[in-house]
């Protein structure tokens, strides 16, 4: 795939599968998979594509989620500009999701600096039929009947970008990540444009987060794989530079559910110039839980004590704009 | 017959041995591409856009004509013999 720009890189945990987001800049976006851990790579199904006569076209696939446990050959794909698309074939076919774009505020949607984009998509471990999209702009939609109607539940993030009397608009915001707690129904954690913010009701209302953090931008959350009050969010120092604050790399973890935070950089690199991308931080299942980042310049940091301590494990790779943690299949 | 010369990595995606395939019955570059599909399924999606526009970074050339600039695939092959299928310069941009 030399020369693809691939934004995701994902493993089915059910298969062992690896799945590509992967796009040329000649020939167009594709899903791509490999049944060998990535040696070798297909040549992707039909992509996924708005109809003939739609006013959008999808240009790039951004994000892969695998289906459920009991939905074996499905997976989802976020695309731009922002569109959810589902397989049910692993990825040798895409139908649209159409009742997202559907949505009337779907008007109040526009490109942010990496474009339209539909960038994450949250199954509900408690409810099987609860989903959840982020997009940048548009902010988070939740659906509660496995895809077929949405809502934003948008209702207390800022979009600062807007003018004073109308920063909490229903929708529009630039959500840039959202990962949910594993073990507490309800409980999300959200980067915002400008914001790290909690939901314990699946999105309902959701609490600024980020009082104790050295800047409100940024691109990656994580949530603890089991302690539902802990989470990672790395700051860059605003929406213009795009680096780490005080030029020291850092992650920053919240124990009590963003009421107080802690910097972790034992063994990151300093001075630091260089930023984290939202899909390039993840964390594992093992206990304690591995955590896994990738920054701009190209390096792979990972920790095994949950973040008490990092070692850097690659370096000079390109810019890194994914990481998930994977077993050899 | 038209030969048509296919750039070298997009040959190497859809499995194929050389960059030039022979394909007959096509009067306009659509039943050309419609016809390499046949012979090479999915290459399509690589070539042409859902709404029938030529990918943006993708020229092809009829003579000394560019189809994604003249006529798109309503493009005429005019008998020609050979068909060039290239990516274009701007592919370094991001996509539009």
């Amino acid at each position: 795939m030399e020369g693809w720009e691939i934004l995701h890189l994902v493993q089915d945990r059910r298969t062992g599968v690896l799945y590509a987001a992967a796009n040329s800049p000649f020939y167009g976006p594709s899903v791509r998979r490999s049944d060998d851990f990535g040696r070798t790579w297909d040549r992707g199904g039909t992509p996924p594509a708005y109809p003939e006569g739609d006013p959008e076209k999808v240009t790039r696939v951004w994000h892969i989620t695998p289906g459920r446990e009991g939905e074996p050959h499905r997976l989802y794909a976020g695309v731009e500009a922002s569109g959810l698309f589902v397989s049910d074939d692993e990825a040798e076919t895409w139908t649209e999701v159409a009742s997202l774009r559907r949505h009337p505020t779907h008007d109040s949607w526009w490109p942010g600096n990496g474009g339209k984009c539909l960038h994450t998509i949250v199954l509900d471990p408690f409810d099987e039929r609860c989903m959840f999209i982020a997009c940048s702009t548009g902010g988070i939609y939740r659906s509660d009947d496995a895809g077929e109607t949405w809502r934003p539940v948008n209702r207390g993030i800022r979009a600062e970008f807007m003018p004073e009397d109308q920063q909490f608009p229903e929708a529009g915001q630039c959500v840039h990540k959202v990962s949910a707690s594993s073990v507490q129904r309800g409980r999300l954690y959200l980067q915002n444009h400008g914001g790290v913010y909690r939901s314990d009701d699946g999105g309902e209302h959701w609490q600024p987060i980020d009082a104790g953090l050295p800047a409100n931008f940024g691109f990656p959350v994580v949530a603890h794989p089991r302690k539902p009050d802990t989470a990672y969010v790395i700051p860059l120092i605003s929406a213009e530079r795009r680096r780490f604050p005080n030029e020291r790399l850092a992650v920053w973890r919240t124990d009590d559910a963003g009421g107080t935070w802690r910097e972790l950089r034992e063994g990151l690199a300093e001075p630091s110039y260089v930023g984290v991308m939202r899909d390039a931080f993840a964390a594992d299942d093992a206990d304690p839980a591995g955590l896994y980042f990738g920054t701009t310049s190209g390096s792979v940091y990972a920790s095994f004590d949950e973040g008490e301590s990092w070692m850097e494990v690659a370096r000079d790779l390109p810019r890194i704009v994914s990481i998930e943690a994977a077993r050899p299949a | 017959m038209i030969w048509v010369h296919l750039p070298r990595d997009l040959a190497q995606l859809m499995g194929l041995d050389g960059t030039e395939v022979e394909v007959a019955g096509a009067a306009t570059v659509g039943e050309l591409i419609d016809a390499l599909d046949r012979r090479i399924p999915g290459i399509r999606h690589r070539l042409v856009e859902s709404d029938g526009a030529i990918r943006p970074h993708v020229n092809i050339f009829v003579g000394e004509c560019n189809a994604r600039m003249d006529g798109g695939l309503a493009l005429p092959l005019d008998g020609a013999g050979e068909v060039w299928i290239l990516r274009a310069v701007s592919g370094g941009a991001a996509p539009p």
